[in-house]
Protein backbone atom coordinates (compact mmCIF):
# COMPACT_ATOMS: atom_id res chain seq x y z
CA UNK A 1 0.00 0.00 0.00
CA UNK A 2 1.75 3.11 -0.93
CA UNK A 3 1.57 5.54 2.21
CA UNK A 4 3.25 8.81 2.42
CA UNK A 5 2.13 9.97 6.05
CA UNK A 6 2.01 13.45 7.28
CA UNK A 7 1.60 13.77 10.89
CA UNK A 8 2.07 16.67 13.76
CA UNK A 9 3.33 15.22 16.65
CA UNK A 10 3.34 16.23 20.01
CA UNK A 11 6.90 16.00 21.28
CA UNK A 12 8.19 15.90 24.90
CA UNK A 13 9.96 19.68 25.33
CA UNK A 14 12.86 17.85 27.03
CA UNK A 15 13.94 15.19 23.80
CA UNK A 16 16.55 13.57 24.37
CA UNK A 17 18.71 12.87 21.72
CA UNK A 18 18.60 8.99 21.85
CA UNK A 19 19.21 7.19 18.32
CA UNK A 20 17.47 4.20 20.17
CA UNK A 21 14.32 5.57 21.42
CA UNK A 22 13.75 7.62 17.93
CA UNK A 23 13.96 4.45 16.30
CA UNK A 24 11.99 2.54 18.55
CA UNK A 25 9.22 5.03 17.98
CA UNK A 26 8.89 4.80 13.85
CA UNK A 27 9.61 1.03 14.24
CA UNK A 28 6.33 1.22 16.78
CA UNK A 29 4.03 3.45 14.97
CA UNK A 30 4.84 1.70 11.34
CA UNK A 31 4.04 -1.91 12.91
CA UNK A 32 0.85 -0.46 14.46
CA UNK A 33 -0.77 1.04 11.47
CA UNK A 34 0.73 -1.96 9.41
CA UNK A 35 -1.62 -4.15 11.71
CA UNK A 36 -4.18 -2.23 11.49
CA UNK A 37 -4.50 -2.14 8.03
CA UNK A 38 -4.20 -5.58 7.18
CA UNK A 39 -6.98 -6.07 9.73
CA UNK A 40 -9.28 -3.74 7.29
CA UNK A 41 -8.11 -5.86 3.84
CA UNK A 42 -9.26 -9.05 6.25
CA UNK A 43 -12.97 -7.19 7.22
CA UNK A 44 -13.08 -6.65 3.13
CA UNK A 45 -13.25 -10.73 2.43
CA UNK A 46 -14.61 -11.65 5.58
CA UNK A 47 -18.17 -13.41 4.01
CA UNK A 48 -15.65 -14.75 1.18
CA UNK A 49 -15.58 -18.67 0.69
CA UNK A 50 -11.84 -18.26 0.15
CA UNK A 51 -9.40 -16.24 2.30
CA UNK A 52 -6.83 -14.75 0.30
CA UNK A 53 -3.67 -14.35 2.25
CA UNK A 54 -2.65 -10.22 2.99
CA UNK A 55 1.70 -10.68 4.56
CA UNK A 56 2.82 -7.96 6.33
CA UNK A 57 6.87 -7.88 5.38
CA UNK A 58 9.32 -5.24 5.80
CA UNK A 59 11.40 -4.24 2.96
CA UNK A 60 13.22 -2.13 4.63
CA UNK A 61 13.45 -0.43 7.89
CA UNK A 62 11.14 2.03 7.81
CA UNK A 63 8.93 0.59 5.87
CA UNK A 64 5.73 -1.49 5.75
CA UNK A 65 4.00 -3.45 2.76
CA UNK A 66 0.53 -5.13 2.75
CA UNK A 67 0.13 -7.20 0.39
CA UNK A 68 -1.76 -10.12 -1.13
CA UNK A 69 -0.90 -12.37 -4.52
CA UNK A 70 -4.54 -13.59 -4.90
CA UNK A 71 -5.47 -12.84 -8.75
CA UNK A 72 -9.51 -12.63 -7.78
CA UNK A 73 -9.03 -9.75 -4.87
CA UNK A 74 -6.30 -7.99 -6.95
CA UNK A 75 -8.86 -8.08 -10.25
CA UNK A 76 -11.77 -6.87 -8.18
CA UNK A 77 -9.50 -3.73 -6.04
CA UNK A 78 -8.94 -2.58 -9.41
CA UNK A 79 -12.20 -3.61 -11.42
CA UNK A 80 -11.95 -5.51 -14.78
CA UNK A 81 -13.64 -4.02 -18.37
CA UNK A 82 -16.40 -5.22 -20.26
CA UNK A 83 -15.99 -8.52 -21.81
CA UNK A 84 -16.99 -11.52 -23.96
CA UNK A 85 -17.65 -14.63 -22.01
CA UNK A 86 -17.62 -17.77 -24.09
CA UNK A 87 -17.77 -21.47 -23.35
CA UNK A 88 -14.46 -23.13 -23.45
CA UNK A 89 -14.95 -26.50 -23.94
CA UNK A 90 -18.60 -27.19 -24.30
CA UNK A 91 -21.05 -25.53 -26.20
CA UNK A 92 -22.92 -23.51 -24.04
CA UNK A 93 -22.55 -21.75 -20.85
CA UNK A 94 -24.74 -22.16 -17.83
CA UNK A 95 -24.86 -20.00 -14.63
CA UNK A 96 -27.36 -19.05 -11.80
CA UNK A 97 -28.69 -15.70 -11.30
CA UNK A 98 -29.17 -12.90 -10.14
CA UNK A 99 -25.93 -12.38 -8.72
CA UNK A 100 -25.51 -10.45 -5.77
CA UNK A 101 -22.26 -9.32 -5.08
CA UNK A 102 -20.48 -9.18 -1.66
CA UNK A 103 -18.88 -6.59 -1.87
CA UNK A 104 -19.16 -3.20 -3.18
CA UNK A 105 -16.75 0.28 -4.41
CA UNK A 106 -15.20 2.13 -1.61
CA UNK A 107 -16.81 -0.16 0.95
CA UNK A 108 -14.35 -1.92 3.49
CA UNK A 109 -16.32 -4.49 4.43
CA UNK A 110 -18.10 -7.32 2.95
CA UNK A 111 -21.81 -8.61 2.95
CA UNK A 112 -23.41 -12.07 2.40
CA UNK A 113 -23.70 -11.66 -1.35
CA UNK A 114 -25.91 -14.01 -3.57
CA UNK A 115 -25.37 -16.87 -5.99
CA UNK A 116 -28.96 -16.85 -7.38
CA UNK A 117 -30.89 -19.98 -8.32
CA UNK A 118 -32.24 -19.13 -11.33
CA UNK A 119 -30.85 -21.65 -14.21
CA UNK A 120 -29.54 -19.61 -17.05
CA UNK A 121 -28.05 -21.04 -20.33
CA UNK A 122 -26.86 -18.78 -22.86
CA UNK A 123 -23.86 -19.46 -25.90
CA UNK A 124 -22.16 -16.32 -24.95
CA UNK A 125 -22.63 -13.51 -22.56
CA UNK A 126 -21.71 -9.27 -22.39
CA UNK A 127 -20.54 -9.18 -18.83
CA UNK A 128 -20.55 -5.47 -18.18
CA UNK A 129 -17.26 -5.43 -16.12
CA UNK A 130 -16.68 -5.03 -12.38
CA UNK A 131 -16.70 -1.97 -10.76
CA UNK A 132 -13.56 -1.42 -8.94
CA UNK A 133 -13.41 -1.76 -5.53
CA UNK A 134 -10.83 0.76 -4.84
CA UNK A 135 -9.95 -1.09 -0.90
CA UNK A 136 -6.28 -0.17 -1.25
CA UNK A 137 -7.29 3.37 -1.62
CA UNK A 138 -10.25 3.55 1.25
CA UNK A 139 -8.21 1.84 3.82
CA UNK A 140 -4.72 4.27 3.02
CA UNK A 141 -7.26 7.37 3.44
CA UNK A 142 -8.57 5.70 6.46
CA UNK A 143 -4.92 4.83 7.89
CA UNK A 144 -3.51 8.03 6.60
CA UNK A 145 -5.85 9.91 8.84
CA UNK A 146 -5.44 7.92 11.94
CA UNK A 147 -1.76 7.51 11.63
CA UNK A 148 -0.93 10.91 13.96
CA UNK A 149 -2.87 9.29 16.82
CA UNK A 150 -0.81 6.02 16.52
CA UNK A 151 2.32 7.83 16.21
CA UNK A 152 1.78 10.21 19.29
CA UNK A 153 0.83 6.87 21.28
CA UNK A 154 4.35 5.51 20.08
CA UNK A 155 5.99 8.48 21.46
CA UNK A 156 3.55 8.52 24.61
CA UNK A 157 5.39 5.01 25.28
CA UNK A 158 8.92 6.25 25.34
CA UNK A 159 8.33 9.46 27.74
CA UNK B 1 -19.94 -1.36 38.44
CA UNK B 2 -16.17 -0.97 36.88
CA UNK B 3 -14.76 3.10 37.23
CA UNK B 4 -15.53 3.81 33.42
CA UNK B 5 -18.68 2.29 33.59
CA UNK B 6 -19.89 5.15 36.78
CA UNK B 7 -18.36 7.71 34.45
CA UNK B 8 -20.53 6.81 31.54
CA UNK B 9 -23.28 6.33 33.39
CA UNK B 10 -22.93 10.17 35.29
CA UNK B 11 -22.28 11.77 32.23
CA UNK B 12 -25.30 9.90 30.39
CA UNK B 13 -27.48 11.69 32.87
CA UNK B 14 -26.38 14.72 32.18
CA UNK B 15 -26.14 14.73 28.94
CA UNK B 16 -29.81 13.80 29.15
CA UNK B 17 -30.53 16.35 31.52
CA UNK B 18 -29.22 19.14 29.42
CA UNK B 19 -30.61 17.80 26.54
CA UNK B 20 -34.01 17.52 27.82
CA UNK B 21 -34.35 20.42 28.87
CA UNK B 22 -33.09 21.91 25.04
CA UNK B 23 -35.83 19.97 23.92
CA UNK B 24 -38.18 22.09 26.18
CA UNK B 25 -37.09 25.14 24.87
CA UNK B 26 -35.24 24.61 21.52
CA UNK B 27 -34.41 28.16 21.63
CA UNK B 28 -30.86 28.16 23.44
CA UNK B 29 -28.82 25.52 21.50
CA UNK B 30 -25.54 27.12 21.93
CA UNK B 31 -26.06 27.20 26.25
CA UNK B 32 -26.61 23.55 25.61
CA UNK B 33 -24.03 23.34 23.40
CA UNK B 34 -21.52 25.15 26.30
CA UNK B 35 -22.64 22.81 28.80
CA UNK B 36 -22.07 19.73 26.77
CA UNK B 37 -18.78 20.61 25.63
CA UNK B 38 -17.91 21.74 29.44
CA UNK B 39 -19.26 17.97 31.27
CA UNK B 40 -17.49 16.39 27.94
CA UNK B 41 -13.56 18.39 28.73
CA UNK B 42 -14.62 17.32 32.52
CA UNK B 43 -15.27 13.77 32.08
CA UNK B 44 -12.25 13.11 29.41
CA UNK B 45 -9.92 13.94 31.63
CA UNK B 46 -11.48 12.34 34.51
CA UNK B 47 -11.60 9.17 32.41
CA UNK B 48 -7.92 9.24 31.50
CA UNK B 49 -6.76 9.60 34.94
CA UNK B 50 -8.95 6.81 36.16
CA UNK B 51 -7.76 4.48 33.42
CA UNK B 52 -4.26 5.92 34.14
CA UNK B 53 -4.69 5.64 38.06
CA UNK B 54 -2.46 8.79 37.72
CA UNK B 55 -3.37 12.42 39.62
CA UNK B 56 -2.68 14.62 37.34
CA UNK B 57 -3.22 15.07 33.59
CA UNK B 58 -0.04 16.82 32.13
CA UNK B 59 2.76 16.78 29.23
CA UNK B 60 1.96 14.25 26.41
CA UNK B 61 -1.07 12.92 28.40
CA UNK B 62 -3.16 16.24 28.77
CA UNK B 63 -2.47 16.83 24.64
CA UNK B 64 -3.73 13.56 23.94
CA UNK B 65 -6.43 13.71 25.71
CA UNK B 66 -7.39 17.50 24.23
CA UNK B 67 -7.24 16.09 21.04
CA UNK B 68 -9.63 13.26 21.53
CA UNK B 69 -12.13 16.42 23.16
CA UNK B 70 -11.64 18.29 19.80
CA UNK B 71 -12.83 15.79 17.87
CA UNK B 72 -16.04 15.03 19.84
CA UNK B 73 -16.66 18.96 20.04
CA UNK B 74 -16.07 19.07 16.24
CA UNK B 75 -19.16 16.17 15.84
CA UNK B 76 -20.98 18.14 19.00
CA UNK B 77 -20.65 22.05 16.61
CA UNK B 78 -22.10 20.07 13.57
CA UNK B 79 -25.26 18.31 15.92
CA UNK B 80 -25.76 21.88 17.35
CA UNK B 81 -25.95 23.56 13.71
CA UNK B 82 -28.03 20.79 12.89
CA UNK B 83 -30.71 21.05 15.71
CA UNK B 84 -30.37 25.00 14.83
CA UNK B 85 -31.34 24.75 11.73
CA UNK B 86 -34.71 22.60 12.26
CA UNK B 87 -38.19 23.02 11.94
CA UNK B 88 -38.57 20.81 15.08
CA UNK B 89 -37.22 18.55 17.46
CA UNK B 90 -36.45 15.37 15.67
CA UNK B 91 -36.89 11.49 17.40
CA UNK B 92 -33.48 10.04 17.96
CA UNK B 93 -31.54 13.83 19.28
CA UNK B 94 -31.66 12.43 22.90
CA UNK B 95 -30.43 9.17 21.62
CA UNK B 96 -27.71 11.19 19.70
CA UNK B 97 -26.99 13.50 22.33
CA UNK B 98 -26.43 10.58 25.07
CA UNK B 99 -23.91 8.43 22.73
CA UNK B 100 -21.10 11.33 23.62
CA UNK B 101 -21.00 9.65 27.29
CA UNK B 102 -19.76 6.62 25.40
CA UNK B 103 -17.03 8.75 23.73
CA UNK B 104 -14.91 8.65 27.16
CA UNK B 105 -14.23 5.57 26.47
CA UNK B 106 -11.29 6.66 24.38
CA UNK B 107 -8.93 8.55 26.84
CA UNK B 108 -10.20 5.91 29.66
CA UNK B 109 -8.55 3.02 27.17
CA UNK B 110 -5.36 5.53 26.29
CA UNK B 111 -4.58 5.80 30.00
CA UNK B 112 -5.36 2.40 30.51
CA UNK B 113 -2.51 1.07 28.26
CA UNK B 114 -0.23 3.76 27.43
CA UNK B 115 2.86 2.16 28.42
CA UNK B 116 2.33 -0.12 25.06
CA UNK B 117 2.57 0.57 21.96
CA UNK B 118 -1.14 -0.92 20.73
CA UNK B 119 -2.17 -0.88 17.25
CA UNK B 120 -5.62 0.85 17.95
CA UNK B 121 -7.99 1.90 21.07
CA UNK B 122 -10.90 1.13 20.74
CA UNK B 123 -13.27 3.31 18.92
CA UNK B 124 -10.51 3.87 16.52
CA UNK B 125 -11.10 2.78 12.96
CA UNK B 126 -14.04 1.10 13.93
CA UNK B 127 -17.55 0.86 12.57
CA UNK B 128 -19.38 0.89 15.81
CA UNK B 129 -17.39 4.23 16.58
CA UNK B 130 -18.56 5.77 20.16
CA UNK B 131 -20.67 2.33 20.75
CA UNK B 132 -17.55 0.06 20.45
CA UNK B 133 -17.61 -1.88 24.09
CA UNK B 134 -14.13 -3.59 23.09
CA UNK B 135 -11.08 -3.53 25.59
CA UNK B 136 -7.66 -4.65 25.81
CA UNK B 137 -6.58 -7.14 28.04
CA UNK B 138 -2.62 -7.28 29.04
CA UNK B 139 -0.73 -9.95 30.18
CA UNK B 140 2.42 -8.29 31.43
CA UNK B 141 5.37 -10.82 30.98
CA UNK B 142 8.46 -10.68 32.39
CA UNK B 143 10.93 -8.58 31.42
CA UNK B 144 11.14 -4.81 30.60
CA UNK B 145 8.35 -4.07 27.90
CA UNK B 146 7.29 -7.42 27.39
CA UNK B 147 3.26 -8.33 27.16
CA UNK B 148 0.50 -9.96 25.73
CA UNK B 149 -2.41 -8.11 24.50
CA UNK B 150 -5.63 -9.37 23.58
CA UNK B 151 -8.58 -7.49 21.87
CA UNK B 152 -11.48 -8.64 23.90
CA UNK B 153 -14.38 -7.89 22.02
CA UNK B 154 -17.34 -6.12 23.67
CA UNK B 155 -20.64 -8.11 24.20
CA UNK B 156 -22.94 -7.81 21.47
CA UNK B 157 -19.95 -6.38 20.02
CA UNK B 158 -21.46 -7.64 16.06
CA UNK B 159 -18.97 -4.79 14.32
CA UNK B 160 -17.17 -6.31 11.79
CA UNK B 161 -13.72 -4.58 12.31
CA UNK B 162 -13.55 -5.47 16.17
CA UNK B 163 -14.34 -9.48 15.13
CA UNK B 164 -11.71 -9.15 12.59
CA UNK B 165 -9.25 -7.36 15.35
CA UNK B 166 -10.55 -10.62 17.85
CA UNK B 167 -8.75 -12.75 15.55
CA UNK B 168 -6.10 -11.10 14.45
CA UNK B 169 -5.03 -9.42 17.52
CA UNK B 170 -5.05 -12.47 20.30
CA UNK B 171 -2.67 -11.68 21.22
CA UNK B 172 -0.12 -9.32 19.61
CA UNK B 173 3.32 -9.16 21.01
CA UNK B 174 5.44 -6.47 22.11
CA UNK B 175 8.77 -7.66 23.05
CA UNK B 176 11.44 -4.80 24.74
CA UNK B 177 8.79 -2.35 24.24
CA UNK B 178 8.86 -2.90 20.30
CA UNK B 179 5.45 -4.14 18.63
CA UNK B 180 5.96 -7.00 16.63
CA UNK B 181 4.43 -8.05 13.18
CA UNK B 182 3.92 -11.89 13.63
Amino acid sequence: MECCNLAKAIIPKKLPSNAQRMSRILVNAMNMSAKAVAVDFKVTTQTWDHQPNFAITSPSPFVRQIATDDPVYAMLNKGTRPHVIRPRQKKILRFEGPFRPKSRPGYIGSDKGSQGNTEIWARSVNHPGTAPRLWTKAIKAKWQKLFPEQLQRAIDVEY
Amino acid sequence: MSSLDWLIERLTQLVSEATGALENDPADVAAWQQELSRQLARYHAASYLAGSGEATLAGPARAAVLSDLREQLKFLGKFAFEIQGAKEWQRGWNARAAMYAKSIRVPYERGRTKMLPLPAMPCEGTTCLTNCGCSWEIDELSGDGNADAYWRRGKGDGCRVCKQRERDWSPVRIRDGVLQLG
